[in-house]
């Protein structure tokens, strides 16, 4: 078992207990335990990676966190807050307005353009005000990524490290606490790998949002505060120097 | 941004791959709004043809038999204010060419005037001359195929003042042939439809000037039907009350057919009827006077015997006081104190038989018996005295105008309505026929008459009274006879016949079942495009769900979008549907027209319907859309961004199996248990094994689940080949599979099992129980047939000999027309017709099957319920089942509200139902029970006809040829039921076809889930090529999971459908459709075969190379 002492402290964002996980048996036969008792503490405005193998449970740890599956045992508090005690339609409120997502692909809708897709996620949003002021603060942060100009386009018109940066936006849209972040470059040629990595550390930096990225590049892992390497189901601690 | 733009967005984005799911909306929505569509049409015909029927007319006034004054309508125009009024002479009627060669049975024949036109639709002035001019509605002259300028012969039922049924009557002269010029046709605006009974089929109408009509039947100046246009007709009750009071006002004796004559040679006045007898209700208002009144009673009798001596033929005349308790004189004559034993005689008849006061003389003459036989009976008088041929005894005007002998030139030349023989008239007969005429030859007791007489029309000819009574008479008769106890009475036209429109099936409601399945497999057709076009939006529903949209949310969006869809198809649909119901009506009107009797529909577009159908269509197709949504939105969102629907879940499997498993056996035990205790032959058999099959098909269908999901369980373990791999592909998508089977099995059993019900007139139809009741024919006669046509006298009357009619019997029934109340007809009965029959002629022969009956009345049914006494009072009544349930909506011990001819009402109480026969339509109540509330509805309209089986079509011919005055129809009764059966037939191929084109629809899914199938598996199919697979091993792979899916549709289809057969493959009456279940089998497997092999074709089409990279 992998722990990271859990802190008292007051800019505690998350802290994860004893979070293990293992997928249903099939046919009688136990599956191997994918997450076995990971402990861990991130701050407010934190930015850590966690790298690790393929099929290491990477990226099941960072949907834990998203409240998008559910841990086996453990728990995961969010702001002091257990995150697993929530509904599901609580939950959806808490991806909605604490975390924003990043994942491999942009997973942006075809249908609509760039500004739209940023929007999306305001649309369910019950903050008034935020919803209000959502379309200036859209075009601001798409131009801050370099996208003024392309707020009318269409996914299928721009490349894809354009469309992840639209991704990027629309995960801060609604100015979650955390972004958590999915191979966020596993898509992206090495340029825009690049570009992407410094812009999220430059987020981070600049509107302090904590940042938590599952990724298989040292390079983006180097950016972050902190890193970890999952394997076989826990949670070292992982420097650049390794 | 918001949540509709984002809809829109999507909506415009994906329009392409949503064209199938419009289409799809479209095709749910034509055919749904469709059958509302023809339910309005349906509706809106019969409202049109109501219209055009009844005209301007509100109210009318039927006088049955009676024949009242034509003046009638001027006076009560006159006191019944903002009223148009016509009076019209109608009657019974035969129309043929002048030739013979065509021939039109139940013809209305109208005395009309131009005041009559000016009541149609669309008045016109139409007038016809006083000649033997006529107007025939164009229905008649395309019947006869005749044009104006033509002749044509019309053979009339004439008038009869003496009713038909009285024991003089004359019933071989019953109409009178008229040859007449066609001068013009009269449309539906002009009255061309004109019929106060509600019938789709428009009527015979012939129009003749009412003047000339009247003279020909000889009953001048008079008519029996007044139609009355209300000035705004808001409050039938009231507005029938005040021209019932009008009638009263302005209502003489005369309307009544009574009148008053001085007495030539006396100072009295005569009160008769010329109807002969005079009605006790006449009787009793003038008896109610204490002033004297002279009651006669003048009758033919057959003989006056005296020892061996006999005297035929003669006038007896029965007088007396019409209050018995006071006496009066008869002058000189009659003795004041004559007995009821005792007679007077004249000089004549004294010397011809010979004998003197002291003797006894016997009276013999034919009276009527209980069964309306003529019987002849005798009475025995002692004469009291010999009177000469003078004052009283020399009256030759107390013979009433007996038909057949009043007006005889000679004593040969009479025609009375009873037997004679004119062989026995002597000379000197003759010359007291041509000295005294009807001269009565002897006189006996008022009482003694009655007794003798006396009967249901009356017991008087004429009654006398001083001439300075006369007034005071004439007063008593205008104040105290109530003219609606004589039949003179109006009734609501406009009120029933707009309710009749309502039709008696709603065909929007009956449409919409029969497109029942083709609907479903629209709406399961919208379901699954829909579905699969969301499938493929997999992962864009994952990242909403990520980005914190609850499921629910994002159903709504893009149920939003389902509902964009659903409303461009069902607005495409809809318009569409107008065009599908105009093809249904043009069906209707060719191939299906037996179903709705040969109507013609008119194409009523409302656009409240059309609103209707699009908001139910929308309705239902968002419906489905949502149904199938859920599974979707409810996945975790990491699958969805996956993009991976595959069903990963096996811990559910076993509970999931477990409930299909209680299911599946549930349903199964209960189908075996209903098809092992209900007994085939029963009535309710065919709606217990069809439920039986449908619960078979649910079985069926979740033992499909079962198998499926422990296909997908044993896809974990080594035992594979090939082949199973094949088979165990079918579990990927259960859903999916699932549908399938669903839509063939549901289709299979629908098609197959509802074809099966089809009727079969022809088998047993000699059966007692049969819905023939085992009789060869019916027969209808247009004019009534007054003989009785199992006596030989009855026949003679048609010249039919007993070697014509060798084993013929007849059962012959009285008719008071009304709402025909069979499939055939589409209005509403609200007074369905009444047939009065003898309950015993049918109890005798067993004939029929009762399906219902109250079982109060007995252990068993049996014709002899119509006998009983209930305790309301009602009138026990007998008919079809389908006729109470479907047309009268009805069931056993309701009532029917009826007016008898005396303005009187009475209940008909429904007390047993016969199971699927020719009496459809009618109901039928005891004979005698019919005399008495409908006294002018004499003679027999309807028969039912036992022959033997040799020679039928022979004996059908010489029926019809020799009663053709009458317009007597004869039809095989397996035809008529024929025509019946046709009725349920024709919507049984109705529903055939349209689940046929649902299964055609249906298809169009199977093809769409297999070719879909096999595109998102084109990668898997790829690696297998990679592998080394051939591309036969590939297409066998292909072929056998898709094989195997369909197989198990048609299987439990056909299973549950043979379940459902089982009481139509026993029974008598209906056929198991083995030729039309081998074509749907076959265009199922066929379809099915073409969908398979388009699979392997995509299979195995394209580049290995890049179908790996789509990985």
């Amino acid at each position: 078992m992998n722990t990271e002492s859990p802190s008292s402290d007051t800019s505690t964002l998350l802290e994860l207990i004893d979070i293990k996980k293992n997928y249903p048996a099939v046919d009688g036969v136990a599956t191997p335990e994918v997450l076995r008792g990971i402990s861990l503490t991130v701050d407010t405005g934190e930015s850590l990676a966690i790298i690790g193998p393929s099929g290491s449970g990477k990226s099941t740890l960072l949907n834990i966190i998203g409240a998008l599956i559910e841990p086996t045992s453990g728990n995961v508090h969010f702001e002091g807050q257990d995150l697993y005690a929530k509904d599901e339609t609580e939950l959806a409120a808490f991806r909605n307005q604490c975390i924003g997502f990043v994942f491999q692909s942009h997973h942006l809708l075809p249908q609509c353009s760039a500004l739209e897709n940023v929007l999306i996620p305001t649309l369910v949003s019950p903050d008034a005000a935020l919803k209000a002021s959502a379309p200036q603060r859209a075009r601001e942060l798409l131009a801050n990524v370099g996208l003024g100009d392309r707020l009318s386009h269409r996914p299928g018109q721009m490349s894809g490290g354009e469309c992840q940066r639209v991704a990027v936006v629309r995960a801060l849209i609604n100015q979650p606490k955390v972004i958590l972040a999915d191979e966020p470059t596993g898509s992206l040629d090495e340029e825009s790998a690049e570009q992407l990595g410094n812009m999220l550390a430059d987020l981070n930096r600049e509107h302090g949002v904590t940042l938590m990225t599952v990724t298989h590049s040292l390079a983006l892992a180097a950016q972050m505060q902190r890193g970890f390497m999952l394997r076989r189901g826990e949670l070292e601690l992982w420097s650049n120097n390794e | 941004m918001n949540k509709r733009r984002l809809i829109q967005q999507s909506l415009r984005h994906y329009w392409r791959t949503h064209l199938g799911v419009i289409a799809g909306a479209a095709v749910g929505a034509a055919v749904l709004s469709g059958a509302l569509v023809v339910g309005d049409s349906v509706r809106h015909t019969l409202r049109e043809q109501a219209l055009a029927r009844i005209g301007q007319i509100d109210i009318a006034l039927t006088a049955n038999d009676r024949l009242f004054q034509a003046s009638l309508a001027d006076r009560i125009a006159a006191s019944f204010e903002g009223s148009r009024i016509t009076a019209l002479l109608q009657a019974r009627g035969v129309a043929s060419t002048f030739d013979g060669s065509r021939l039109a049975r139940e013809v209305s024949v109208l005395g009309v005037d131009s005041s009559f036109f000016d009541l149609a639709p669309h008045s016109e002035k139409m007038t016809l001359s006083d000649t033997n001019e006529v107007f025939l509605n164009e229905r008649l002259a395309g019947q006869l195929q005749v044009a104006p300028g033509d002749e044509i012969i019309i053979r009339v039922e004439k008038p009869s003042a003496l009713p038909r049924e009285s024991v003089l009557a004359t019933v071989e002269d019953i109409s009178l042939a008229l040859r007449v010029r066609i001068i013009g046709l009269v449309d539906e605006d002009s009255f061309g439809r004109f019929s106060l009974l509600a019938d789709q089929i428009p009527p015979n109408n012939v129009y003749f000037s009412i003047d000339w009509l009247q003279r020909q039947l000889d009953v001048s100046g008079r008519a029996n039907v007044l139609l009355v246009d209300v000035d705004d007709f808001d409050d039938p009750e009231a507005q029938i009350a005040a021209a019932d009071v009008a009638v009263r006002d302005v209502f003489a004796y005369r309307d009544a057919q009574l009148g008053i004559e001085p007495v030539i040679g006396s100072d009295e006045d005569e009160l008769s009827s010329d109807r002969i007898f005079i009605e006790p209700l006449v009787e009793d208002t003038i008896a109610g006077s204490d002033e004297p009144r002279k009651g006669f009673l003048t009758y033919f009798v057959n003989s006056i015997d005296f020892d061996d001596r006999s005297t035929p033929y003669s006038m007896v005349t029965a007088l007396g006081s019409l209050h018995e308790d006071q006496r009066i004189t008869f002058g000189p004559s009659i003795p004041g104190d004559l007995a009821d034993d005792e007679i007077v005689i004249n000089e004549w008849l004294a010397d011809d038989l010979q004998c003197a006061p002291g003797d006894t003389i016997q009276l013999r003459y034919f009276i009527l018996d209980e069964m309306d036989q003529l019987l002849e009976s005798a009475s025995v008088f002692t004469v009291r005295a010999i009177t000469p041929i003078e004052g009283l005894a020399a009256d030759r005007s107390l013979m009433p105008d007996f038909p057949g002998i009043a007006d005889a030139e000679s004593s040969r030349d009479w025609q009375p309505g009873i037997p004679i023989d004119l062989g026995l008239i002597r000379d000197k007969d003759e010359a007291y026929w041509d000295a005294f005429r009807g001269t009565p030859k002897a006189f006996v007791t008022l009482a003694a008459g009655k007794a003798m007489w006396g009967n249901r029309y009356g017991a008087l000819t004429a009654i006398r009274f001083p001439q300075d009574m006369t007034p005071a008479i004439r007063e008593t008769l205008q104040r105290d006879i109530d003219p609606a106890s004589l039949g003179f009475f109006f009734q609501d036209v406009r009120t029933p016949a707009l309710l009749a429109s309502k039709s008696t099936t709603d065909f929007g409601g009956l449409f919409l079942a029969l497109s029942f399945f083709l609907i479903f497999a629209a709406l399961l057709l919208t379901a699954l495009l829909f579905v699969f076009n969301i499938e493929q939006r997999a992962r864009e529903i994952g990242t909403l769900l990520a980005i914190g949209y609850q499921p629910r949310q994002v159903s709504r969006l893009l149920i939003g979008e389902g509902a964009g869809l659903a409303m461009v198809g069902s607005v495409i649909g809809t318009v569409a549907g107008v065009a599908y119901t105009r093809a249904i009506l043009s069906a209707l009107a060719g191939v299906w027209s037996e179903a709705i009797a040969s109507a013609s529909i008119e194409l009523f577009v409302s656009p409240l319907t059309l609103l209707i159908g699009a908001v139910a269509s929308i309705t239902a197709a968002v419906g489905a859309m949502w149904f199938t949504l859920g599974r979707i939105v409810r996945r975790s969102p990491v699958t969805l961004l996956a993009g991976d629907l595959t069903d990963h879940d096996f811990t559910g499997k076993t509970k999931r199996s477990r409930i299909s498993t209680i299911l599946a056996v549930a349903s199964i035990l209960s189908a075996i248990v209903i098809a092992l205790a209900v007994d085939t032959d029963s009535r309710s058999a065919s709606m217990a094994f069809f439920g039986a099959g449908s619960l078979l098909l649910v079985g069926g269908i979740a033992l499909s689940r079962v198998g499926l999901l422990r296909l997908r369980l044993a896809a974990t373990n080594l035992r594979t080949s090939f082949r199973s791999m094949a088979i165990r592909n079918s579990s990927r998508r259960i859903g999916r599979s699932l549908t399938t089977i669903f839509l063939l099995a549901s289709g299979v059993f629908l098609v197959v099992a509802v074809a099966a019900n089809r009727l079969d007139s022809s088998r047993d139809a000699e059966d007692r129980s049969a819905g023939t009741g085992g009789f060869a024919f019916i027969g209808e006669s247009t004019i009534p047939v007054h003989a009785n046509l199992n006596r030989t006298r009855g026949r003679d009357v048609f010249g039919l000999t007993e070697q014509d009619l060798e084993g013929v019997s007849f059962v012959s029934m009285r008719v008071r027309d009304g709402d025909d109340a069979s499939c055939l007809n589409l209005n509403l009965a609200q007074n369905p017709r009444l047939m009065g029959v003898d309950p015993e002629a049918l109890d005798s022969r067993s004939a029929f099957s009762f399906a219902r009956f109250l079982d109060y009345l007995g252990p068993e049914p049996g014709w002899r319920m119509l006998e009983a006494a209930l305790d309301d009072g009602a009138i026990p009544a007998i008919a079809d089942d389908k006729s109470v349930t479907w047309a009268m909506h009805k069931t056993i011990g309701d009532t029917i509200d009826f007016t008898d001819e005396q303005g009187k009402p009475f209940k008909v109480m429904i007390v047993g139902t016969i199971a699927n026969s020719i009496l459809q339509g009618n109901l039928l109540i005891d004979a005698d029970r019919f005399r008495n509330l409908f006294p002018s509805e004499q003679g027999f309209r309807a028969f039912l006809i036992d022959a033997p089986r040799p020679n039928r079509p022979e004996l059908a011919q010489r029926l019809q040829r020799a009663m053709s005055d009458v317009g007597f129809e004869v039809t095989s009764t397996a035809d008529r039921l024929d025509d019946f059966n046709a009725v349920q037939n024709t919507y049984l191929s109705i529903f055939q076809l349209l689940g046929g084109l649902g299964l055609l629809l249906g298809s169009i899914g199977l093809g769409i889930v297999v070719v879909r199938n096999v595109l998102e598996r084109r990668t898997e199919l790829a690696l297998l090529r990679a592998l080394g697979f051939n591309l036969k091993a590939i297409r066998r792979y292909v072929r056998d999971e898709h094989v195997f899916v369909l197989f198990l549709g048609l299987l439990w289809g056909m299973v549950a459908a043979l379940v459902a057969v089982i009481p139509a493959l026993r029974s008598a009456t209906a056929e198991f459709p083995v030729r039309f279940t081998i074509i749907i089998l076959g265009a199922l497997i066929l379809n099915g075969g073409f969908w398979v092999w388009l699979a392997t074709r995509l299979a195995v089409s394209g580049s290995l190379v890049d179908s790996m990279r789509e990985e």
